[in-house]
């Protein structure tokens, strides 16, 4: 177990580490004013974000991101399942959800400006619209892949509505629910930056605006490093979370039985 | 050709008149429309009485399963009736459980064995720790009492489908229906299958509608076996099996009485 685990840990991050490396001696001897070496930009970042601008910046891009998110999964699940429960409605709604979601959610960011100002209420929004699409269409696939026999199954045992859809329809929709809200972590870490580029006081997208904006180079490229640092977080949180939800699928694929959710 | 369908069950008393169950009448369906269309079940009547375990079988094509969705409420039949107990079956009834062929899809996944058999008695508005009991009894019956905190796909075809009739006999139905319930395992998981669904029916006085294209298997396990013809299906014949109880694998099948009884219901198949 605990082999598999440093054999697991080595395989991630060999690379990482061969790229720190190579940065390091690039930028080391070389005087380019871009490309700071990299004990700078490394002494930047511990000056600005240990943890003097953590609280200011940092804290509420997370706090946006994860707001976000949150409503997007919430209003993304539950639409969802109405969506695809619902016969026909789907098929109605299918055209106007194709354009909606073709539209980025970055461009809703002077949109948003118009319609709610600057304040962190726009960049929620913005998050939340962009991030909402995965989970929708997610939810909608999953539900709708649901085995007919399950359904007879569901009919034929008088199982009670909530329960069907807490504990057959939900579950069973998961694998494809998750798998949007994985794509949906992803799109959020870039409209969290994207919110912040106009008209805002604070956060990283700021943050790092204002240090290209007065050649503050390794202040930039400290707020770039934050920002990778929080994306790949996110997704390593969000991978526990989702291998500790579908345990049961994984150990099902493993099985080899093509269950109900393939 | 078709016999007298008030015959009372070979399992019961004859001096206590059986208990009419599930009365099937003249059941019709079709699938599709126009020239697609499909004529499956022209004309199926039975009556299946309570304690009673009948078994149906017909050649590949006979709509088999179609009848059964029919019998359990899935599907409402173009003309006749199905009664349970007196009352029109037209949306699943409450006193009818059925066990799929496919285990493996009708158990959820997501849900340890337990879970599986416990869902379906959430609608009874039992206490937890009641359901916890029902559930664990069934499971007991069908010799899972070891397994209840796997999950499914952590067992085996046989032990799957054991937890799928758990599930059903739980539920305390009037009437028990299986369609194909033992295609997917291999043989001797069948005999034990197959000697398990005698016993439960032993102890637990069900009633047993079920369904197999297995000729041996439909002589093995019923007091009356009903032969379904080809496509548009109708009742060929219904056969009483006097075979006495309790049966077992090895001795009833080879009394001669199990073998002209088979070879009858062969004959009837392959006419």
């Amino acid at each position: 177990m605990i082999r598999r685990t440093a054999r697991a840990a080595a395989v991630e991050l060999w690379l990482p580490i061969v790229a720190v490396a190579v940065v390091w001696v690039a930028t080391t001897r070389r005087e380019s004013f871009y490309f700071p070496p990299l004990q700078q930009v490394a002494h930047t970042f511990q000056q600005m974000w240990l943890f003097d601008r953590i609280g200011s910046d940092a804290v509420p891009s997370v706090r946006n991101f994860l707001a976000g998110l949150v409503i997007a999964t919430v209003i993304g699940i539950g639409a969802g399942l109405v969506l695809a429960l619902r016969e026909g409605l789907y098929d109605a709604a299918h055209p106007v959800f194709e354009f909606m979601r073709s539209v980025p959610g970055i461009v809703l960011v002077p949109v948003g400006l118009v319609l709610m100002g600057v304040g962190d209420e726009m960049k929620i929004a913005v998050i939340a619209y962009g991030t909402i699409w995965p989970i929708l269409l997610g939810t909608i696939d999953g539900v709708r892949s649901l085995d007919p026999l399950v359904r007879d199954m569901m009919r034929s045992y008088h199982i009670p509505f909530h329960h069907r859809l807490l504990r057959v329809v939900l579950p069973g929709a998961s694998p494809q629910i998750l798998a949007g809200v994985r794509i949906s972590v992803a799109l959020g870490v870039v409209l969290i930056i994207a919110s912040e580029y106009v008209a805002s006081t604070h956060g990283i997208g700021y943050v790092q605006l204002q240090a290209e904006r007065t050649f503050a180079i390794p202040e930039m490229w400290s707020a770039l490093l934050l920002l990778g640092i929080l994306g790949y977080t996110s997704n390593v949180v969000f991978r526990g979370i989702e291998r500790y939800l579908l345990r049961w699928y994984y150990g099902l694929r493993k099985a080899g039985q093509g269950g109900s959710a393939s | 050709m078709t016999t007298s369908t008030t015959t009372p069950a070979a399992a019961t008393d004859p001096d206590v008149p059986a208990r009419l169950t599930l009365d099937v009448r003249a059941v019709a369906k079709s699938y599709g429309r126009g020239t697609a269309s499909r004529h499956i079940l022209a004309d199926v009547t039975f009556t299946v009485h309570q304690g009673e375990f009948v078994t149906v079988v017909g050649p590949s094509g006979a709509g088999k399963t179609t009848l059964l969705r029919c019998l359990a409420g899935l599907l409402s039949p173009d003309a006749g009736e199905v009664a349970l107990e007196g009352e029109n079956v037209t949306a699943p009834p409450k006193g009818l459980a059925l066990v799929f062929q496919d285990y493996s899809r009708s158990l959820l996944p997501w849900m340890s064995v337990l879970g599986n058999v416990m869902l379906p008695l959430r609608r009874s508005g039992l206490k937890r720790t009641e359901r916890h009991r029902i559930a664990e009894q069934a499971l007991q019956a069908v010799g899972l009492a070891h397994a209840t905190n796997l999950y499914p796909w952590q067992m085996s075809g046989g032990m799957q489908q054991r937890a799928a009739i758990a599930r059903a006999v739980a539920c305390r139905p009037e009437v028990l229906l299986m369609d194909e319930p033992f295609a997917s395992v291999d043989a001797q998981t069948r005999a034990d299958l197959e000697d398990l669904m005698l016993r439960l029916r032993e102890e637990l006085g069900m009633t047993v509608v079920l369904v197999t294209h297995d000729i041996d298997e439909a002589v093995y396990l019923a007091d009356r076996v009903i032969v379904l013809s080809g496509a548009p299906t109708s009742v060929t014949e219904i056969i009483q099996v006097p075979l006495p109880g309790p049966r077992d694998q090895l001795h009833t099948k080879l009394e001669p009485a199990f073998a002209e009884l088979r070879a009858h219901v062969l004959g009837l198949i392959r006419r």
